[in-house]
């Protein structure tokens, strides 16, 4: 390491926020395009995404609600597996244009959140506004008390995000690589592949800290800068 | 860049994105002389934003205003007044001189896609159906209250728009509600908070006709039962239409008052049913000319016999079709249905499997799943055991040995005699044919 001392990094320029040109589709185009037309109001009112762990449907959720702030829109993400949250959180959001709740298993079988969600859901249609709603399975496959919700939520357009498939997250990683001015080579981008977690969100991470390294050490990426990412 | 948006863009850097986007994206600003107004959707957005970021918050705005925002104020609410957003007491408070129909129906909270014209009438919500057109077109004179039951997702609540839309339609002068029972109770709490309980009781008495959906959802709530007995007596008494739905009969309500009960029988009470095949391709047909597009019969069938629960996973199937078809510019043909309704259809297959089958038929009888895989061939078993066959055939991929074997190892011909025979059965005996379409809905909702 060079004992000059390191040059810091301005912290807005690593700032990765979730867009929706940054999900890589793959096999989920479709579901992608909905989202989007729901985002700026011109699509489907009320969407259910669902899918295993690491196919992207938090980055979706988000994404979503920051294009609709972008139009000037309001928006609220609802992540409901954070545990200090409570249902009277959704009282009142029928005052948003847009409201994505994220991980709806974690309040199946919850009396009090099922009831507020299906309270929601309600307010929502009947205002015109929009909602996103994202699971680990299908509303049919969900351990959900309230059968209204249930119902409710079988009642848009349902999509199925399919993880990626390696070639996938090879272009995923060369891609956003390429949007923080790297270059990545097929040596390079093997070597991740072969020592990292291959899931969207953790090559994306990664990709984030060797960035911050290169930046910091005045470097290109090499397989020894991926090996410190690796490690840090 | 405003003082605000700085402040943005600064904590999007400095916090994780699902932070951002719950606790900071929901906010709206205003600066007021020294102090920045940060309104929040409601309470709990506000106590959990001031709690964590309100230093920070003063922090920045002080930063990037030079000193001259360094007090901020938490409020609950919005900058501007949204259309429909607002209660019904808001809306009585701010009725404009001559409203035409579309802000009469918005301010009576009806939606206008849900008409007579729009619903499918079929077997099983012929009578709801016409009793609905009867008290539109007259309100108040007969049947009163209506009380609509059945499960969920059958149409119950496009019925009451439709009486809704009927009679503001019919009478210019006619002031109708609908809402959501845990609107009104909702609603009710706000005005007491606000002591504004009197306005509340006003406006819900001197309605000409209240619609109040999904009453089970009363249940429990003892001060709303109680202010909903006394709305109903005031408006039954002036001879005003009162319209309810629930989920079940009403003396099956469980949680609500016996005077509450008995006065919901009072009128007519009418079910509507699930759906026969016939009546889910009409829906379907329909669904599909509103949203502009053609659907073949074959697709229609095809939609119709694998969603079986309810009509609102029928809408939601189509529509996720008529996405597809846009998506990729192809037409929709059967084959085209299947690939794209393939993880819709898995994720439904995934349930039913032909275990969970013979438990639930076991359930329904009364019987043990021994006893329906046993060599007894009694009356009692039998059938049961027949109509297990027959929806294994139905809800599953399975093969007949393969059904036979998971019956107690019995032959393929036993398994195709049982389908043949419930299907018959079904054609004559009502008892089994209602038997058994209440196990198909319990089985694919």
């Amino acid at each position: 390491m060079s004992d000059h001392p390191q040059q810091l990094h301005l912290a807005l320029e690593a700032v990765r926020e979730p867009s929706l040109t940054e999900y890589l589709s793959g096999p989920n185009a479709e579901a992608v395009a909905a989202v989007s037309a729901l985002a700026v109001g011109e699509g489907e009112p009320f969407l259910f995404l669902f899918g295993v762990a690491g196919t992207g449907k938090t980055h979706l959720l988000q994404a979503a609600c920051l294009a609709a702030a972008q139009q000037g829109q309001q928006a609220h993400f609802v992540p409901l597996g954070t545990p200090e949250l409570e249902p009277v959180l959704l009282d009142d959001l029928e005052r948003l244009d847009l409201v994505a709740v994220d991980d709806v298993q974690a309040i199946a079988g919850d009396a009090a959140w099922e009831d507020a969600l299906f309270d929601l859901f309600n307010r929502m249609r009947e205002r015109g506004r929009r909602l996103l709603a994202a699971a680990s399975a299908a509303p049919d496959a969900l351990p959900l008390e309230l059968p209204d919700l249930r119902s409710r939520l079988q009642w848009g357009p349902r999509y199925c995000l399919h993880p990626l498939t390696e070639a996938d997250c090879e272009q995923l990683l060369v891609e956003s690589a390429q949007r923080r001015g790297m270059q990545l080579n097929r040596d390079q981008v093997r070597y991740i592949m072969n020592y990292h977690a291959r899931d969207p969100a953790s090559l994306l991470d990664l990709v984030e800290r060797l960035d911050g390294l290169s930046l910091r050490e005045q470097r290109q990426p090499t397989i020894p800068l991926i090996r410190q990412a690796l490690r840090e | 860049m405003g003082v605000w948006e700085q402040c943005v863009r600064q904590l999007k850097g400095e916090l994780t994105s699902a932070e951002f986007n719950t606790w900071i994206l929901p906010l709206q600003a205003r600066a007021d002389g020294s102090r920045l107004r940060l309104f929040a959707p409601n309470r709990f957005v506000l106590d959990w934003t001031q709690k964590h970021y309100e230093k920070r918050l003063v922090e920045l705005c002080t930063l990037f205003s030079a000193g001259n925002l360094v007090q901020i104020a938490f409020e609950v609410g919005g900058l501007e007044h949204r259309t429909g957003g607002s209660s019904a007491q808001d809306r009585a408070n701010s009725q404009p001189a001559v409203p035409d129909l579309g802000e009469r129906r918005a301010s009576a909270n009806l939606n206008a896609d849900f008409t007579f014209e729009t619903f499918v009438e079929g077997k099983s919500n012929q009578l709801a159906r016409a009793v609905s057109m009867q008290i539109g077109q007259s309100p108040g004179t007969a049947y009163n209250p209506l009380f609509i039951y059945g499960g969920v997702g059958l149409g119950k609540t496009h019925l009451m728009h439709a009486i809704g839309n009927v009679i503001l339609a019919t009478n210019p002068n006619a002031r109708v509600v609908y809402l959501h029972s845990e609107r009104f109770v909702a609603e009710m709490i706000k005005a007491l908070q606000h002591n504004r309980i009197d306005e509340f009781k006003k406006i819900y008495r001197s309605v000409n006709a209240l619609l109040i959906d999904d009453v089970q959802f009363f249940a429990g709530k003892d001060r709303s039962q109680e202010e909903f007995f006394h709305t109903f007596n005031a408006l039954f008494e002036s001879r005003q239409q009162i319209i309810l739905s629930s989920d079940r009969f009403p003396k099956e309500v469980v949680g609500l008052e016996e005077r509450l009960k008995s006065r919901f029988g009072w009128g007519l009470t009418v079910a509507v049913e699930p759906p026969d095949l016939e009546t889910s391709v009409a829906i379907l047909h329909c669904k599909a000319t509103q949203l502009g597009v053609e659907l073949s019969d074959d697709v229609a069938f095809f939609v119709g016999r694998r969603i079986r629960s309810n009509i609102r996973e029928l809408e939601g199937a189509l529509r996720r079709l008529v996405a597809n078809a846009q998506f990729t510019g192809k037409p929709i043909t059967l084959e085209f249905a299947r690939y794209a309704l393939r993880d819709m259809l898995a994720a439904q297959d995934k349930q039913v499997s032909i275990e969970n089958i013979q438990k639930t038929v076991a359930e329904y009888f009364k019987l043990r799943t021994t006893e329906l895989l046993s060599a007894k061939r009694s009356r009692s078993l039998a059938r049961p055991r027949q109509i297990a066959m027959a929806l294994a055939k139905e809800l599953t991929k399975h093969s007949l040995p393969e059904i036979g074997s998971a019956f107690g190892g019995r032959d393929h011909t036993t398994v195709l005699h049982a389908t043949r025979k419930i299907k018959s059965l079904r054609e004559s005996d009502a008892g089994i044919e209602e038997d058994y379409k209440n196990l198909l809905r319990r089985l694919t909702s």
